[in-house]
């Protein structure tokens, strides 16, 4: 038997430890944390803040009973904040305008800016030691130099999610990697949305895809066959991930997806296997049809970003494993 | 326990089936679907359970897991074995085609058969271990897998807390 936390202020009643309202009268127990989270949250909206907006409703979410009204008006606020979360405030001037007005010194900082939140994760004594541990295992199969950057392509994939989890303000974990599967980032709530977990989802193996293009760029200039081994692995890595199950990227990734659209990818990856002819593009082809088939007819209006992002990947990463290999001495 | 052991036993044939078949469709092992038979298998010995757990149920489902992931050996092993019978009797054989096999013999090879396939998957079952110099990602994949079925099958430990004394509701400030 364990002892109470609190004591109501209302009525006295001992309110065990965990609980969100007193079981007697019901006040809230978290009542001035939620009126300051408001506060936050109206502020944040008034500057357009809607990352902001987002995590502080988020968080009182987590001090709200299930099932009451407040937590109910809470969780209606995240689902009409989250489309916005992650757009450019309004500007009329084309890109190109936007970009050559910060000049050199605001695009060098912009792009330290990117760079900086790229080595936050390392910052976490978790990504770290696992990192070093990743590379000792891997280092002992391919050498420090691959195992390097093979591990730097998968810690660039989970920052993709970690940067769309911060863009809709979802609490996650920092990346941790595991010898042998990859890394993965836990999510310390559920996203509000099938669009929401597809955004999040998806952002992996697009960040991933960019780590492959710029390997693939380094090997164009310099030749250096080392540099299209590692574009190769990341981009088999990364198409792993779409694999359209579980807790996969690909599974999060269809979830904002409507029957017919699903069937589209399907057909767009067995296609991608009569060009690419690997094992990998094939399961996926299969397992798309196999979700599209047990797929309920769901209304709202369909998401075709989303299928636009997953239609990329899939080409783009598929025709990536086609890149060629010299062939080892024996 | 037995139904523990014949849940657990269903996801470890159902887990071994998956994995050899999307190795045969695709070409590629997928330490992946190790870790999810271990989930699958732990969940299934939990259900088997009655939710409850324990520790003879975890060594159940860590050794049901091992089994199903070292099981996928077999085909492999069984192939060698018999290109390599095939060989020697190639190069030695001097059997007239089309001779009928004896009766006494084909009930000898039905022992004999199944001897083998106890044998091989005797084999299967020590592979990882015997390997583990030169396939540490296996062992680690495995490790994990493990991990999972033992993590499912633990023991639910209830908890209680209090008494807790409840004043009369004073205002209704509801929530």
């Amino acid at each position: 038997m364990t002892s109470p936390t609190a004591l109501c202020p209302e009525c006295a009643t001992e309110i065990a430890g965990g609980l969100l309202s007193c079981p007697s009268c019901s006040r809230l127990v978290h009542g001035a944390r939620l009126t300051e989270l408001a506060g936050l949250a109206a502020a944040a909206e008034q500057s357009e803040d809607w990352t902001g907006a987002l995590a502080a409703w988020r968080e009182a979410v987590l001090l709200l009973p299930p099932g009451t009204r407040q937590r109910a008006a809470a969780e209606q606020k995240i689902l009409a904040l989250s489309p916005r979360a992650g757009t450019v405030p309004k500007d009329a001037r084309p890109w190109w305008q936007r970009i050559s007005a910060l000049g050199p010194v605001g695009i060098a900082a912009a792009l330290l800016g990117k760079a900086k939140f790229l080595l936050l994760g390392f910052t976490k004594l978790g990504t770290l030691l696992s990192f070093v541990v990743g590379l000792s295992v891997y280092w002992t199969l391919w050498g420090w130099q691959f195992a390097l950057c093979f591990l730097l392509s998968i810690y660039i994939h989970e920052m993709g999610h970690v940067a769309a989890l911060r863009r809709y303000g979802i609490p996650a974990s920092a990346p941790m990697f595991i010898p042998g599967l990859g890394a993965l980032v836990r999510l310390k709530q559920n996203p509000a949305s099938p669009v929401e977990d597809a955004r999040v989802g998806l952002a992996g193996p697009i960040w991933g895809l960019g780590a492959c293009l710029g390997s693939l760029a380094i090997y164009a200039m310099t030749g250096n066959h080392f540099w299209a081994a590692i574009a190769r692995a990341g981009a088999w890595l990364n198409l792993f991930n779409l694999i359209p199950v579980w807790q996969l990227d690909g599974g999060r990734g269809i979830r904002s997806l409507g029957r017919a659209q699903v069937w589209m990818l399907a057909l767009l990856a067995a296609a991608l296997w009569m060009v690419v002819k690997d094992g990998l593009v094939l399961l996926i082809a299969l397992l798309l049809a196999f979700r599209a088939s047990t797929r309920r007819d769901e209304t709202g209006d369909p998401d075709w970003t989303g299928m636009l992002q997953f239609s990329g990947l899939i080409v783009a990463l598929g025709l990536l494993c086609l890149i060629p290999l010299p062939q080892l001495p024996k | 326990m037995g139904r523990a052991f014949l849940y657990g036993l269903g996801a470890a044939v159902l887990g071994s089936v998956v994995f050899y078949a999307v190795s045969a469709l695709t070409g590629y092992q997928f330490g992946l679907i190790a870790v999810v038979v271990g989930w699958a298998v732990g969940k299934a010995v939990r259900k088997g359970s009655g939710s409850f757990g324990g520790r003879r149920f975890q060594v159940l489902a860590v050794l049901l897991t091992y089994a199903s992931i070292a099981s996928t050996h077999v085909p492999g092993i069984t192939k060698y074995f018999f290109e390599q019978s095939r060989a020697r009797a190639a190069a030695a054989s001097n059997v007239q085609p089309g001779s009928a096999v004896p009766q006494q013999s084909r009930e000898k090879s039905a022992v004999a058969m199944a001897v083998f396939f106890g044998m091989v998957f005797l084999l299967a079952l020590a592979l990882p271990i015997l390997t583990a110099a030169r396939n540490i990602l296996g062992l680690i994949i495995i490790g994990i897998a493990l991990w999972e079925a033992w993590k499912f099958t633990r023991e639910v430990k209830v908890a209680f807390s209090g008494p807790f004394t409840v004043s009369q509701s004073s205002s209704a400030s509801s929530a």
